[in-house]
């Protein structure tokens, strides 16, 4: 199992337990996560003030479609 | 009548912890996509590329010192691009994709302005991994959310006998928008707003959810007074238990 399966695994199965692992599954589970920590992604941000990246500063409307909850 | 355009759009959360609050729907709706676009953690990106190969990362979009509003212009025109082409588009943004995130917001109500079919899908925020792991429940004495910085910048008003969640502490009073973390003068100014309603040493705390498993929660309680030192990143939530009673009327 790649690690990536492996953390799908452990997030999805309650009873999944990193001690089962075999040595070289938590070999390559402990270098990923290694690598992520040394990856500073850049999480997408919300801005402070309401309004769209191209709009005027004006709070949004609720719109007549029910599906709309911008 | 006119026919709605072929091009389709719907933005999905896969959750905070991978594998582990993606929903059956939003599964089905990244494997059936003909290209799903994330900005998500990276371990979680590279999670959802062995659900759909036609995976791509907005990640490339953001650069030290870019304007964010012209990165989220640009995630913007790519998703909208590909709806042009007449795709079956997913916009995957982490936790949930319309809390605290306005490039879903906006793409889907392009989307729709140009007549085709996009909705958001829910998913499981910050927010919610906070109430479970911090045993808080925002019914019990109210529960106010802000976005850090829009307490300095414009007149809010506070309830201390309520709950109140800060959001992108970490940014609190940056202007220059192209920034990741704000300097300590800034944080301190947003101390000094927090004063007005709140003692000194009352104990707030900081709290970050893990992206994987393997990993626990950030949960650290320190007095407000340090707020403007405390060691702070870009996932960090504040949380400010209430410091009064409820007042009977
Ligand atoms: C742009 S918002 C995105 C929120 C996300 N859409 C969600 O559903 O939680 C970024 C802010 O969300 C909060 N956040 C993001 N990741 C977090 C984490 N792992 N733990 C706690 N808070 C987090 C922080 O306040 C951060 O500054």
């Amino acid at each position: 199992m790649s690690a990536i399966a492996i953390l799908e695994k452990l997030g999805a199965d309650p009873d999944a337990d990193v001690r089962d692992l075999t040595n070289e599954e938590h070999a390559a589970l402990m270098q990923k996560i290694q690598a992520f920590k040394e990856i500073n992604a850049a999480l997408i941000i919300t801005e402070p003030d309401d309004s769209e990246p191209d709009e005027e500063d004006k709070p949004s409307e609720p719109s007549d479609n029910d599906d709309d909850k911008a | 009548m006119t026919e709605k355009p072929k091009g389709q759009l719907v933005c999905v959360g896969p959750g905070m912890i991978l594998g582990a609050h993606i929903t059956e729907r939003c599964r089905n709706y990244i494997q059936r996509a003909d290209v799903v676009y994330v900005s998500c953690h990276h371990a979680v990106e590279e999670w959802l590329a062995t659900l759909n190969p036609d995976t791509i990362s907005l990640q490339n979009l953001y650069a030290e010192g870019k304007h964010r509003r012209e990165t989220y212009n640009q995630m913007h025109q790519t998703i909208m691009q590909s709806v042009r082409e007449g795709k079956k588009v997913v916009g995957c943004f982490y936790g949930h994709p319309g809390v605290f995130a306005q490039v879903p917001h906006w793409v889907i109500n392009t989307a729709r302005e140009e007549g085709y079919k996009a909705h958001m899908e829910p998913g499981i925020s910050a927010e919610d991994c906070l109430y479970a792991d911090m045993g808080i429940d925002p019914g019990r004495f109210g529960c106010q959310h802000f976005e850090a910085s829009q307490l300095l910048f414009y007149r809010r008003t506070l309830d201390p006998s309520a709950y109140l969640i800060l959001w992108q502490i970490a940014l609190a009073g940056d202007r220059s928008i192209a920034k990741r973390v704000s300097s300590v003068e800034e944080r301190q100014q947003l101390v000094d707003i927090l004063l007005n309603d709140y003692p000194a040493d009352h104990k707030v705390a900081v709290y970050e959810c893990p992206f994987i498993m393997v990993e626990k929660p950030r949960i650290e309680w320190f007095p407000l007074s340090e707020l403007s030192t405390y060691e702070l990143n870009p996932v960090s939530t504040l949380v400010i238990p209430p410091a009064t009673k409820m007042q009977p009327r």
